[in-house]
């Protein structure tokens, strides 16, 4: 403990002397790390110091707190937040304390401070609906004025996205930018039984419809019970079966896109044959049986990466990669590779991708009077600069490819880093790198934990996952409808969807008449009238 | 009990004389009593916001009222009646099914000789009570789907599968199942407490009137533990409509929607997921009405039977 | 116990011995599992290959959890805050549950109905939490003690095993001279020690599991008990959904060393705590 501590604050004290080397002003005390939290680092380094401009004003931030400080250090007090104090002070004279709230119930958290009147200065949500209702209920500090004074890099570096922070006109949230473009889902297809069974790549979904059957029927890889496509019954996630059966949906206009999104694509104009086919593919064998009972996803994931499985849809990224790496690992060759074949009815596809925008940084109506000061800690942290060395540490290095290269666990709890380091940064995630495909590839190819698959395969990754990519319009808006029912109405839009693909044949225009007429009486058609009456109004 | 006629002194009971005996019994019950109002009874007025649009910022006494627009809204839906009714029959079926089950345990466990048995059973089904939903959840998906172990021999025995998790009638029954599981040894270690407190030399007694082992626990051991039997029964009672979010919320599935829905569940969709404090504190003052007169109802019953109560 | 030993009672011994002992393996097979999943590794569990027994062992996870940062101390932390918040309870349920037991006692059916009462009312979190505030409790540790300090359902039963006592106990010690609260703590506790032990086993059991309160009452880490820690353990490893596509997948096998290790000091206490049983016989003889 001891030690740790004593690393942090030498490391505090050379970030001190380094960004004090590069400032190169004037000379004022700094009294840093003097906002109450016990780091020995920083002080005391005097002079060489550049004045502290402004009046000397002490802000809180939110912090996640994910249980993986460093040992001796807390997820207010360590490391990286000695560097961003030290920071904050030298530049604006502005005092940050941290207040910690634990990542896994932050909305509620967040929402209970602020009906208790005592919510830090800087608070951050990913939900728009709790912007929405705070800012509706007059629960935030307007942005607008500090935001033109302090800005400068927030415009220049996020400006096209802050938008979504407004409410009635006025500023009232600054958006966080997300990293790494990706589409949310993706498919991936045996290769290797392709290979054993003659098969190319499918382009469209008649061509997986004929690799699965072949699948069922040839049972390519000899295994046990073969299941061409795997689907889980997760309550939480459309993930699969959204992609397929949104390409049976056409969205003529803008309005459309925005009207159904992706939340109520299941009921869009069209949408009914994907799932009607789903449904057919079900009885068929083609899809897992008990699919919908394995809600935890157990089953799923132990077919998948037990080799069962001719077919699957994931969220693009970790956990299909874990699957595939157990795989690879016991098979020692290629067998998943990505696919897009979900062909839209002109033959194109339609990769949908996250919208830029992250999290909603806000400023509680409490803090009013610091507004000022909170903006220039944001729009610090807006230049990809300092974002880097926030979420990669202000110490660490770049490879060749670019590619800022992260500090192991063990590298960064030996420092006082907090084990995620991205907690900090909060409104810049998208860094230089990963505009840059080698740099992406390299990054994915060095970033497995264990070795599988080769740069080839992560190129193909990257090309796969960049056909088609589509972005669903996005507006500030959220109607009284949705705000009450949305949530609702989201979980039995997976629900109406998996039902309707495992009944039988013989029932499914009766079920689907009923479960539509649940998603009615629900508040569905509230919500997708207000949506078109926004765009109508609003957009036009 | 008994009816004791204050000390049976003789003296005549005036009140400084009552108070003379019984100061320190009503000094004991300060704490408790202003304990209770500060921290329970108190924040019941914040239930209020049953009755009001409540905004967070404006708080809970300026928030505009609405009269009983959300009881309505909660009592006018088709999925609230449902809920309901599905509340009602787990729970009903956790009373025939669960509620006796530690009792028999108890029972038996307490004519069993072997007291390392003994010791180790009661350890061992306390454990379960340790595991969140999830975990059983989880379990029971991988013994009962089917492609899971129970099926999976029901198949090398050439029976045919059991839809236990689909079919919303077998569901149900393995929803009790589980909570038999996970909560049997809680009501067990309390009957294990008033069995152990009590006499066991009117056991012996009865060994030597020659009564056989039904007889000795019907009329000796039993009458024993009747009390807290009742107590539980009377408290469990009163929790008729009320309903632990993580077990059906976990344990069900798109397919047994219709039997696992159950009021807490549909709080939390309609209520709590969408921030709508006030909603979900409307169903919630519902469900003190009706549990509050179901306990004091079942009380009376309790007392006319002549089992005392809890109150 | 009795000496009787005739071959139906052998045959019956052996018979719910045996059908304990099956239970008790019944019981025991989520314990097993997480058992299992918590020592085996994350690709072995990830393919479904463990149930029963672990495979590919390795200890990884319990380093982990155990290496976390705040891991030792909040577990430190957490055993304090456990004993002192049961002796707060205890103290609480036994000053209400002994008068209230008394049911000649002027005016303690009111207070007891409105004691069962609450057992039914729940505010809601806002309310709740608005209260602590007002009370001056947030952020700090009372705000761990007080809010749960008195179950009404601990001490109704708590109350049904003072009422089960032979009531010319205490017009004995009445006529002896002892004060009521004399015969409280001389009289009625002992008798009643297995109960107790008992409430005092779910009080304990009940703050070391509780989150909400940590969740929502406090802020500094160094009041998080061991089980928030655990939690945000391993919330940290998922990070979720809305953070973003690149998400790496909760390792169960760290979730289940967690759920195991915050078991761990219940499991430990237990027989300690079985101990009080027995004691409670041999005292009901004695009196008895």
């Amino acid at each position: 403990m001891k030690k740790a501590r004593l690393v942090k604050s030498t490391v505090a004290v050379t970030l001190a002397a380094v960004m004090l080397a590069g400032c190169g002003g004037g000379s004022a005390s700094s009294n840093s790390g003097g906002s109450g939290s016990s780091s020995g680092g920083g002080s005391g380094t005097g002079g060489g110091a550049a004045a502290p401009s402004g009046e000397e004003v002490t802000i809180s931030v939110m912090v996640w707190d994910r249980g993986n400080a460093a040992p001796g250090t807390t997820p207010e007090d360590n490391t990286l937040t000695d560097y961003i104090k030290q920071n904050m002070k030298e530049k604006y004279n502005i005092n940050v304390e941290y207040v910690s709230v634990p990542r896994s119930s932050s909305d509620d958290k967040v929402n209970i401070m602020m009906a208790g009147g005592n919510a830090p200065d800087i608070i951050f949500t990913y939900s728009q609906n709790l912007f929405n209702n705070f800012a509706q209920n007059g629960g935030l500090a307007d942005l607008t004025a500090a935001y033109e004074a302090n800005g400068e890099n927030l415009k220049k570096n996020q400006g096209e996205i802050q938008s979504m922070g407004q409410y009635d006109g006025k500023q009232y949230a600054i958006l966080k930018q997300r990293g790494l473009e990706m589409p949310r889902h993706l498919g991936f297809i045996r290769k290797d039984w392709l290979d054993a069974m003659g098969m190319e790549i499918p382009k469209t979904k008649e061509d997986l419809a004929a690799y699965l059957q072949a699948v069922k029927d040839q049972n390519p890889g000899g295994v046990d019970k073969v299941i061409p496509w795997a689907m889980s019954g997760r309550a939480d996630t459309e993930k699969n079966y959204l992609t397929f059966v949104s390409s049976y949906v056409d969205l003529p206009t803008d309005k459309d896109a925005y009207v159904y999104n992706e939340v109520y694509m299941a009921v869009a104009p069209g949408a009914i044959d994907g799932i009607r086919k789903l449904n057919e593919f079900y009885n068929a064998g083609l899809i897992s049986q008990d699919f919908a009972t394995d809600t935890t996803e157990d089953i799923y994931k132990a077919q998948v990466s037990a080799g069962n499985v001719g077919f699957f849809v994931d969220d693009t990224g970790g956990t299909s990669w874990d699957l595939m790496s157990i795989l690879y690992s016991a098979t020692g060759k290629t067998a998943f590779v990505p696919v897009q074949c979900f062909n839209l009815s002109d033959g194109s596809y339609r990769s949908v991708y996250e919208p830029r925008y992250g999290m909603y940084v806000m400023v509680p109506k409490t803090s009013e009077a610091k507004v000022d000061a909170c903006l220039k800690y944001l729009d610090w942290m807006s230049d990809p600069e300092v974002a880097e060395n926030i979420a990669y540490t202000p110490e660490h290095q770049r490879d060749d490819a670019g590619v800022p290269i992260a500090l192991t666990e063990a590298q960064l709890f030996e420092k006082g880093y907090p084990g995620t380091l991205d907690d900090l940064s909060i409104v810049n995630g998208f860094l230089e790198w990963m505009s840059n495909k080698d740099s992406v590839v390299s990054y994915w190819s060095q970033s497995q934990a264990v070795e599988w698959e080769d740069k080839a395969w992560f190129e193909n990754y990257y090309d796969v996952m960049n056909v088609g990519k589509f972005r669903y319009p996005t507006y500030p808006f959220i109607s009284d409808a949705e705000a009450n029912y949305g949530k609702n109405i989201e979980d039995m839009m997976v629900e109406y969807v998996y039902r309707l693909i495992s009944c039988s044949t013989s029932e499914f225009d009766a079920l689907q008449q009923a479960e539509y007429s649940n998603l009615q009486n629900a508040g569905l058609q509230q919500i997708l009238d207000a949506r078109a009456e926004y765009y109508d109004a609003n957009v036009k | 009990m008994k009816k004791v006629k204050q000390t049976g002194s003789g003296n005549k009971t005036t009140f400084k004389v009552y108070m003379q005996n019984y100061w320190q019994l009503y000094l004991m019950l300060v704490i408790p009593v202003i304990y209770m109002i500060l921290l329970r009874y108190k924040p019941m007025l914040g239930a209020i916001i049953a009755f009001k649009k409540f905004n967070i910022f404006a708080g809970i006494w300026d928030s505009p009222w609405v009269g009983l627009a959300h009881f309505k809204e909660a009592f006018s839906s088709r999925d609230f009646w449902n809920a309901l009714k599905n509340t009602l029959i787990l729970n009903l079926g956790d009373l025939i099914l669960g509620f006796p089950m530690p009792v028999l345990l108890a029972v038996f466990l307490f004519e069993i000789k072997n007291i390392s048995i003994r010791k180790a059973t009661q350890t061992i089904l306390y454990l379960p009570n340790f595991l969140s939903w999830v975990i059983i959840a989880g379990i029971i998906t991988q013994l009962f789907s089917t492609s899971g172990l129970v099926n999976e021999i029901f198949r090398n025995m050439g029976m045919s599968e059991v839809n236990f998790l689909s079919s919303p009638f077998i569901w149900r029954f393995v929803y009790w199942f589980a909570g038999i599981w996970h909560d049997a040894g809680y009501s067990l270690i309390i009957y294990l407490a008033a069995l152990t407190a009590t006499d066991p030399s009117l056991g012996e007694a009865a060994y030597i009137d020659g009564a056989t082992r039904l007889q000795r626990i019907w009329h000796v051991t039993i009458p024993q533990i009747r009390p807290t039997i009742s107590t539980l029964l009377i408290m469990q009672l009163g929790k008729m409509v009320s309903i632990d979010f993580d077990r059906p919320y976990m344990m069900g599935n798109t397919l047994v929607k219709s039997a696992s829905d159950v009021i807490s569940t549909y709080v939390y969709s309609i209520g709590l997921q969408a921030a709508r404090f006030d909603f979900a504190t409307a169903v919630g003052l519902f469900q003190s009405v009706v549990g509050i007169i179901l306990v004091l109802s079942v009380n009376k019953i309790s007392k006319k039977m002549g089992e005392g109560g809890i109150m | 116990m009795s000496t009787l030993n005739s071959k139906g009672e052998r045959r019956f011994q052996l018979c719910w011995n045996t059908i304990f002992i099956v239970v008790s393996i019944i019981a025991l097979i989520p314990i097993f599992r997480v058992i299992s999943v918590s020592l085996s590794s994350k690709d072995a569990i990830l393919s479904g290959k463990v149930f029963l027994y672990p495979v590919q062992i390795t200890v990884e996870a319990y380093v982990r959890a155990f290496r976390s940062g705040s891991f030792l101390s909040s577990f430190g932390f957490s055993i304090i805050l456990m004993l002192v918040a049961t002796v707060v309870c205890m103290v609480m349920t036994i000053l209400a549950a002994y008068p209230l037991s008394k049911t000649n006692l002027k005016g303690t059916g009111i207070i007891m109905t409105l004691f069962v009462l609450t057992m039914y009312l729940d505010p809601g979190i806002i309310p709740k939490y608005l209260n602590i505030r007002d009370l001056n409790m947030l952020d700090k540790v009372w705000a761990l003690i007080i809010p749960e300090a008195l179950s009404a359902y601990n001490m109704i039963i708590m109350c049904t095993a003072f009422k089960s006592l032979d009531s010319s106990l205490y017009e004995a010690a009445k006529i002896d001279g002892c004060t009521e609260f004399q015969i409280m703590t001389k009289i009625a506790l002992p008798l009643v020690y297995p109960t107790m032990a008992t409430l005092a086993l779910f009080y304990a059991v009940g703050r070391w599991n509780r989150l909400s309160d940590v969740l929502y009452y406090v802020n500094s880490s160094n009041l998080y008990t061991v089980q928030m820690v655990l939690k945000q353990l391993i919330e940290s490893i998922k990070i979720s959904q809305e953070e973003g596509a690149v998400s790496q997948l909760v390792a169960d096998n760290i979730k289940s060393a967690s759920i195991v290790i915050s078991m761990t000091p219940m499991v430990i206490a237990y027989p300690f705590i079985q101990k009080y049983f027995t004691q409670g016989i041999m005292l009901g003889a004695v009196k008895g």
